[in-house]
């Protein structure tokens, strides 16, 4: 009889504890402004969860957001372990969600971003002179402006957009103020011939990278994490992961986070 | 003198007889006869231009090749070679080059059979999905779940509107299907077909040309190119049609690809391409070597031609001798008919033999004609002494040279035993013609008065006389020059490399040393052949052991592995598309709803490029920018003229018959469970499956066979395996043994009928000697040149050999005949003789001489052996033998 209940409460017991430690790398991928669905996003992030579930020994699960209430939502119903966001969210939410930065994404190989702001060929040269809405897909929140323009912030409106293109046409055919591209997104239509309707009238400072943080005080959990994103880019299994998330690799998380 | 001797002059002297009676009657039949037999054999006569016709048949050898071809049909392809450069931009190139000379050379099916350079997932039958791996099958089988639906939605009621709502739904993520990024290459691609296709019909109407041209060229899905195992170069492989009754086999398939190739790589500067393989390096040898046989018979015919008007005064002996040899040659054409009904590859160059030989016989009689006028003979006198002296020596002459060509009837090399019965017939009729024929014609002339009042000065050398009037020192010289040169007599070789035949430039021999030193192809492959699979399985493996082995090619390559765990991963995946009705329908198409689904698509496309778009994926953005622009025209038009949406039935018709046939084969794929060789679609079938059920396995060297020591490695290697191996490596070994083996052992017979003859026409050994003396001092000597300069016997020129025994031994008997003569105080070197037979020796040379400037190395080369051959054999007859006259007159004191 002893024995019966001694190995009920054994099983019980690993039973919890296996329990406690489910979902100790879960993460959400946080990118407002970015176009698609989550559901569109969704093998990606499975394809990822499978690849660190094989890596660290867990059970992994991912979740994408490119809508910044939805994403809010999720982090105040469920807390991740840790996630991939835009630099706007991270500068607009690194306190309230206390995100730590453990390593940072390398979008076409890049060490930093730049964002520059365009405007109709014909409207005025200076950032201080833009009337009407400027829209971006990183410019959904207030503290876009202070990362674009540093201390000294525009007077203009901005607003978020998935539709990034859509506006640089616009832009392009004077209908809308101005557009600011990130430089992966400004990479594609530098040499085109299909934009002589702008100009670019403010590039910003070097920026950081959507960083990779943990959601609370680091631990080694997340020194486990960081090492295997960080070998990444050595690991031909992930090749195909990595140009599927857009990046060539991780960084260590970039100095200027802190 | 003895019988035969005897009889030789008796026989003469009836055919002078019959030429004194009735001239004009003789030379009226023969030209009549030539006239006939010329005209019968231009109707009837045929050529016989198949190689393997060359060797016998009953040959264990040729009766395994032949079976081969019979039981899996003609293998034997031309090799286009595109040079990719290695580089993937290289390879795409190499590719549409590939592809676009393909649908050149597929539009004249009477002149290309097959063409060969890339396996789509259609060609490799419906059994295509057991070549996948199990994550490749789980994969696909997942992703034909995602198109099941999509499909049964589709055949609900098929046509453009609803294709391109459909295509909006799956690029905006509504209907599913997304994720996998490979496949977003393919799915533009299409779309921009059929969007580009749908602008083209409304702006031009749909065109004839693409009635009935698939939309998406679905059925090369999964195509994959020939490329070599590094990636280097991309072969094409073309079946020609062969006509084997004209000489060049391939010639009009050749000419066309050629054309093509020529037409294709000014489309693309700047790729590198070439023609070969075995038909290609045959016709473009046939090619050469007719080219190279013009010139030198051009050059020939104009300096024979003036040397005999030279020595022959005027024109019209020379023309008699040439009048007569061609009647001779017309009968040729006429017992060839009679008794072969064709000429083989070989057989046809009697023509030349005849020239060779046979004017030498016309020669003889004419100079002693000449010989006797100048002594003041009267025509009928001058003809008898030239046919009654010349007749005996010109008959034992032409014998010993039937003899070198009868000496190979009854041969296995098919070839040379008919080139021997129609050569030696044709000297035989040569010695008829010339002791007929030409006599009647010289009577006819004379009697009439036709020659030239001026006289020929006889041509003598009496000059000679001083050069052998010291003997023993002319033979001295002669000994220690011969002794000196004899290291070049022990390095006289063979070569039997029928490549470095080959003229020196030529594309296809280019291409050739271009597949042997960069990829593991072969245009040649040794055949092995098994009863059932587990045969094939183990003689693969055992032949995976030899080291000269490289490339294995057999029906398992298309029989996939693991066969029983891919059945599981399908089971049951073909009923998502179970019930669809997959039958062709054509539906109306509404102008209005086209235009909303074209607006459809535009958002659709327009969300895509945001996502490029931050994605920074600038190639794929412009691609999709451009499908926009298009369907935002397209839209614009049908906007303005609704009625215009007509032009897009057509188009509409193609798409609904093209994914019918697509889901249709989608289905039958997911259904299949087993790949066994019955499965596999024909063109498949045929190349490794007999038509008496074997298997065949063909077998690469990983060495360049043309090496004839590789080759023979290679195929004993292979005979340890299986002694009945076959294909064009082991026909070609033992056909080269087989020729080497048909010469040697002709000569050696020839010189033993030869000898005969000469004893029974003297019954003296040392008259058969002396005779010889001039054919085995210019043999031996030419052997010692051959080594001394690195020229050797080859395929092409071991055909010197029975000329040079006939011409050597005719001087001979020639020159014994007239010492013999000889009355007292008479010299040689002060008769006619010896200048009819320096005369005959330079035909011989100017004739072959020729060749010397031949492109082709083989040809060269026989002209080479032919002109050296000819000088040391008249060296060897002109200055040996009668310096060993002079000697034996010394010794017996005349």
């Amino acid at each position: 009889m002893f024995r019966k209940i001694g190995a009920f409460v054994f099983i019980l017991v690993l039973a919890l504890s296996s329990a406690a430690f489910a979902g100790r790398f879960n993460f959400a991928i946080i990118q407002p402004g970015q176009p698609g669905t989550t559901a569109e996003a969704q093998p990606v992030m499975d394809e990822l969860a499978e690849y660190l579930s094989a890596k660290l020994g867990e059970k992994v699960q991912g979740v994408y957001y490119n809508d910044l209430n939805e994403a809010l939502g999720h982090l105040r119903k469920s807390k991740p372990a840790w996630g991939i966001t835009g630099l706007t969210f991270f500068k607009s939410y690194a306190k309230k969600f206390t995100m730590t930065p453990v390593a940072s994404t390398l979008p076409q190989g890049m060490q930093k971003d730049v964002w520059r702001l365009i405007v109709p060929i014909g409207n005025p040269d200076s950032p201080l002179k833009v009337g009407g809405t400027v829209y971006g897909s990183m410019l959904y929140t207030p503290q876009s402006l202070e990362l674009l323009f540093g201390t000294k912030g525009g007077e203009f409106a901005v607003e978020g957009t998935h539709k990034a293109l859509r506006m640089l046409r616009k832009v392009n055919k004077g209908k809308v103020a101005g557009v600011v591209l990130d430089a992966v997104q400004y990479s594609v239509i530098k040499d085109s011939d299909r934009y002589s309707g702008t100009k670019v009238i403010f590039t910003s400072a070097e920026l950081p990278n959507s960083p990779v943080v943990w959601f609370g005080e680091t631990n080694d959990d997340a020194l486990r994490l960081q090492a295997v994103l960080l070998d990444m880019d050595k690991d031909p299994a992930a090749k195909e992961l990595l140009k599927l998330l857009q990046t060539a690799g991780f960084n260590p998380a970039d100095k200027d986070l802190h | 003198m003895n019988i035969f001797y005897t009889f030789l002059e008796k026989l003469i002297r009836v055919i002078w007889k019959l030429v004194r009676k009735a001239p004009v009657a003789i030379v009226v039949c023969a030209v009549l006869l030539a006239a006939v037999c010329a005209g019968s054999s231009a109707l009837w006569l045929k050529l016989d231009s198949d190689q393997d016709n060359l060797i016998s048949h009953e040959l264990p050898f040729q009766k395994r090749n032949l079976e081969q071809i019979r039981n899996f049909g003609d293998q034997e392809y031309m090799f286009v070679v595109i040079k990719t450069g290695g580089t993937e931009g290289g390879k795409a190139t190499a590719a549409k080059f590939a592809s676009t000379l393909a649908t050149k050379l597929n539009k004249r099916p009477d002149l290309v059979k097959e063409v060969h350079y890339a396996m789509s997932a259609r060609d490799m039958g419906p059994g295509v999905l057991m070549f996948a791996s199990p994550d490749e099958l789980r994969r696909f089988a997942a992703l034909a779940r995602d198109f099941g639906p999509l499909g049964r939605e589709w055949f609900e009621a098929p046509g453009l509107s609803r294709f391109l709502d459909m295509t909006a739904g799956l690029l905006s993520g509504e209907k599913g299907a997304g994720g996998d990024s490979g496949m977003f290459g393919p799915f533009i691609g299409a779309v921009d077909n059929l969007v580009g296709e749908m602008y083209s019909s409304l702006v031009s109407g749909p065109t004839l040309e693409n009635m009935n041209a698939p939309v998406f060229d679905l059925d090369k899905a999964g195509i994959q190119y020939f490329y070599t195992r590094n990636g280097k170069l991309l072969i094409m492989r073309i079946l020609p049609k062969k006509d084997f009754r004209v000489m060049d086999v391939i010639g009009p398939s050749l000419n066309f690809v050629r054309s093509s190739l020529e037409t294709v790589r000014t489309e693309f500067p700047g790729v590198e391409a070439g023609l070969t393989g075995r038909p290609v390096l045959s016709a473009d040898e046939m090619h050469t070597t007719d080219q190279d046989m013009t010139i030198a018979a051009i050059i020939s015919v104009i300096v024979v031609g003036l040397l005999f008007m030279f020595i022959l005064h005027g024109w019209l002996r020379p023309m008699l001798v040439m009048g007569s040899l061609f009647c001779a040659m017309a009968w040729t054409f006429g017992f060839t008919l009679v008794t072969l009904g064709s000429l083989n590859l070989l057989s046809i160059v009697f023509a030349l033999v005849l020239v060779g030989i046979g004017v030498d016989f016309g020669i003889h009689i004419v100079m002693r004609y000449v010989e006797a006028g100048d002594s003041g003979l009267p025509p009928d006198e001058a003809v008898e002494e030239a046919l009654v002296h010349t007749g005996p020596g010109v008959l034992l002459g032409g014998l010993t040279s039937v003899c070198a060509f009868y000496a190979v009837l009854g041969q296995e090399f098919v070839g040379l035993a008919e080139l021997g019965l129609v050569g030696g017939t044709g000297i035989i009729f040569c010695l008829i013609a010339m002791l007929t024929v030409l006599p009647s014609m010289l009577l006819i002339a004379g009697r009439r008065n036709w020659f030239p009042s001026s006289r020929p000065r006889m041509a003598t050398m009496p000059f000679m006389e001083k050069v052998i009037s010291r003997p023993v020192t002319v033979l001295l010289v002669f000994g220690l020059l011969t002794a000196l040169a004899f290291p070049g007599f022990q390095k006289a070789g063979f070569n039997y490399n029928l490549l470095e035949l080959q003229a020196k430039g030529l594309e296809s021999v280019e291409y050739e040393h271009v597949l042997i030193n960069y990829s593991d192809e072969s245009t040649w492959f040794a055949v092995m052949t098994r009863p059932d699979l587990d045969s094939v399985k183990s003689l693969i493996v055992e032949l995976k052991q030899v080291p000269s082995v490289g490339r294995i090619e057999s029906i398992l390559d298309f029989l996939p592995e693991g066969q029983k765990e891919k059945a599981d991963i399908l089971r049951g995946e073909a009923e998502i598309l179970q019930g669809i009705n997959f039958e062709t329908r054509n539906s109306q198409l509404v102008p209005a709803e086209v235009a909303t689904s074209l607006e459809n698509l535009i958002e659709s496309l327009e969300g895509l490029e945001e996502k490029l778009f931050s994605a920074g994926a600038k190639k794929e953005l412009e691609q999709v920018g451009e499908i926009i622009d298009r369907a935002d025209a397209c839209l614009e038009i049908l906007q303005k003229n609704p009625a215009d949406a007509v032009n897009l039935t057509p188009l509409q018709d193609r798409l609904v018959s093209e994914l019918s046939g697509s889901f249709a084969w989608l289905k039958e794929i997911l259904g299949v469970q087993s790949v066994t060789p019955k499965d596999l679609p024909d063109h498949l079938r045929s190349l490794y499956v007999g038509k008496d059920g074997s298997f065949m396995v063909k077998i690469s060297p990983v060495e360049n066979v043309w090496d004839f020591e590789k080759l023979t490695g290679f195929v004993a290697d292979l005979r340890k395996i299986d002694p009945n191996v076959t294909g064009v490596p082991v026909v070609v070994l033992e056909s080269s043994l087989l020729m080497r083996e048909t010469f040697l052992e002709a000569a050696g017979l020839t010189i033993i009928l030869v000898s005969v003859i000469l004893f029974l026409s003297s019954f003296s050994i040392s008259y058969v000697l002396l005779t010889l003396v001039p054919l085995f001092a210019g043999i031996f000597w030419l052997l010692e040149i051959m080594g001394l300069t690195g020229l050797s016997f080859n395929l092409a020129n071991f055909f010197a050999i029975p000329v040079l025994i006939a011409i050597g031994v005719d001087g001979g008997v020639h020159f014994l005949a007239r010492w013999k003569e000889l009355s007292k105080g008479e010299r040689l070197y002060h008769t006619s003789t010896p200048v009819a037979v320096g005369l005959s020796f330079c035909t011989t040379m100017i004739g072959f001489g020729g060749l010397l400037l031949a492109h082709h190395r083989g040809l060269a080369s026989l002209g080479g052996i032919m002109v050296t051959g000819s000088a040391t054999c008249l060296v060897g007859c002109m200055v040996v033998l009668p310096a060993v006259f002079r000697l034996i007159e010394r010794i017996k004191g005349k």
